[in-house]
């Protein structure tokens, strides 16, 4: 795959970060670098070995359907760059 | 006739009534006070780890058996990226290309005509939090942010607002018979979304749309109709539809574009780091399926073969899974099967209707009500002077006969007692008596009503009647 500015543009939108153009030019090598790396994985002959959905061999453990001791609110809303009483508050979301 | 067939896929969002989120011990509760209902886990703190509600899955698995789907023995979670304040996470744990379920079908009845839509998959996911819109700013409660929600995605198997609404109606009768979900739309716990297209017969199908979360039966079958309309005048003119997704205003009746991002769509899905894989044995899915209770279709059909029940009533008692105990409670009881389908579609319904509820409460049991109806059945009580026994009993342990004894209701069957007050009644009105003696056969019923109203509606109208003719013809 050819890495070209057009694709460094779109993900770093994707991300929602704003790059400049040195940081641009930066992120083509570096990208290229890391696809280079995965051709060479892909240079490996993976026919002997089971395809496997989860990197970790281990199932997953539940929980009960029990309901936990209420966590304090004014905790979390205390984190929010801006919040009223009983809510975080962001800038108008238009959809 | 613009010769277009519109072709219907819904996703549908219903949340499931676990007492829990899915992945954190937070009550799954409506109407809180905002954010009383988060923590960490679900308000997306760093650092935190998510634990599956084993409850969340075992009600998806039973969803799935209740509609036939493959219930998967391997699925896993993805990450389904997006920025937006609903989502604190940037995130929505979700599972892309293994589901719990795959596959699975509804039968509809349109116009009496059965249709089978498939389901391609039922999913489990995190619902997203609540937006309050204000002047220049917005207001977030994650109450119902890791609510647990099961996605259904059908096939384009339906081909009008009718189809698609008896499907949702379908969809949510055997959901909530299932007991895995309220399917309130009211409080937003089934959504939907309508992936629409037109196409000429035996040509392929057109460019679709997608107009998200519909919250009410109405809005899915006005904005599948406006749809329809908006795309046929467009191909009628020879333009393109674009693939795009959509809102409905409901104020308007009106859809309309998003402002759409052409990276909308692109959601850059990755397997979930966090969460192992769940993996289900045979027993497991075998008693998850065991434990399904007799179900809307199988019961419908039970009421039309064995009670002998016409298909629109079958149909509407079988709509609520409350409704459905209650009759079968009552024929248990010894009434008669239509007589008890009468009196619940026409009584109990309006009587446990309660306002800004899409549900009906139920506050009589199977026995008072067969006991009821046996009461107006014998002429004890008449059908009007039943609604006051309803009252009097409803949400209590109260025999009917004891609320009939308590409010003076019974009857008065004594013919000589009647035609006494009967002789009475058409003395002190010779005019009226004369007019039916011409031929006015509509006087009649003045003459009953006079007779009710002087023994306060305890008369058996039948005998009414018959007596006041009998006397009128002397």
């Amino acid at each position: 795959m050819e890495i070209n500015r057009e694709i460094i543009e779109h993900t770093a939108k994707l991300s929602r970060i704003e790059l400049t153009d040195e940081e641009e030019k930066a992120m083509e090598k570096h990208f290229a670098s890391v696809l280079g790396w995965v051709d060479t994985l892909n240079g490996f002959d993976a026919s002997s070995v089971p395809a496997t959905a989860h990197i970790l061999d281990a199932v997953n453990v539940f929980r009960e359907d029990v309901a936990g001791k209420p966590f304090d609110r004014e905790k979390l809303l205390y984190c929010a760059p801006e919040r009223d009483e009983n809510s975080y508050i962001v800038p108008r979301v238009v959809e | 006739m613009s010769g277009f067939i519109p072709t219907i896929g819904l996703e549908v969002h219903c949340e499931l009534k676990t007492e829990t989120k899915l992945f954190c011990s937070c009550r799954n509760a409506f109407g809180s006070e905002p954010n009383t209902n988060t923590c960490p886990i679900c308000s997306g703190h760093p650092g935190v780890l998510p634990v599956i509600n084993r409850k969340a899955v075992e009600y998806t698995v039973k969803a799935g058996c209740a509609i036939g789907c493959r219930i998967s023995r391997y699925s896993k979670w993805d990450r389904k990226n997006y920025f937006y304040p609903d989502l604190p996470k940037a995130w929505q744990t979700s599972q892309y290309d293994l589901p719990l379920c795959v596959g699975g079908e509804v039968k509809i009845n349109v116009n009496g005509e059965e249709k089978t839509v498939r389901l391609n998959r039922i999913h489990l996911e995190e619902d997203a939090g609540k937006l309050v819109h204000g002047a220049g700013t917005t207001a977030v409660d994650y109450n119902r942010c890791g609510v647990p929600l099961m996605e259904c995605v059908t096939e384009p198997d339906m081909h009008s607002a009718d189809e698609a609404v008896a499907f949702l109606e379908e969809l949510s009768a055997i959901f909530r018979y299932a007991g895995v979900s309220d399917c309130r739309m009211q409080e937003g716990s089934i959504r939907a979304d309508v992936n629409l297209s037109l196409s000429r017969p035996g040509e392929p199908l057109g460019t679709r749309t997608e107009t998200k979360n519909l919250n009410s039966f109405r809005s899915v079958r006005r904005a599948i109709e406006a749809e329809i309309r908006r795309q046929t005048e467009l191909l009628e003119r020879g333009e393109k539809v674009v693939q795009e997704t959509r809102r409905f205003d409901d104020a308007t009746g009106e859809g309309y574009g998003m402002r759409s991002k052409e990276d909308a769509q692109d959601y850059r899905y990755f397997p979930e780091p966090d969460l192992m894989p769940v993996v289900l044995g045979d027993e497991d899915v075998e008693r998850i399926r065991a434990s399904l209770p007799e179900l809307a279709s199988d019961r419908r059909r039970r009421y039309m073969s064995e009670l002998g029940l016409a298909e629109y009533d079958a149909r509407l008692i079988t709509g609520d899974p409350a409704i459905a105990d209650l009759f079968d409670g009552a024929v248990g009881a010894g009434a008669n099967a239509k007589k008890a389908a009468n009196y619940i579609m026409s009584e109990i319904m309006r009587k446990g209707k309660t306002a800004g509820e899409d549900g009906v409460v139920i506050g009589i049991s199977g026995v008072q009500l067969a006991e009821l109806i046996a009461l107006v059945e014998k002429g004890d009580i008449n059908l009007v002077s039943s609604r006051d026994v309803l009252d009097k009993i409803w949400m209590t342990a109260m025999t009917p006969s004891a609320a009939v004894s308590e409010l003076g209701l019974k009857q008065n069957n004594d013919a000589g007692e009647i035609e006494k007050l009967v002789r009475d009644i058409i003395a002190a009105n010779p005019g009226p008596a004369a007019d039916f003696r011409k031929g006015n056969e509509k006087v009649l019923s003045f003459f009953v009503g006079q007779l009710m109203k002087a023994t306060k509606g305890k008369t058996n109208p039948k005998i009414a009647g018959e007596l006041v003719r009998k006397v009128l013809s002397e």
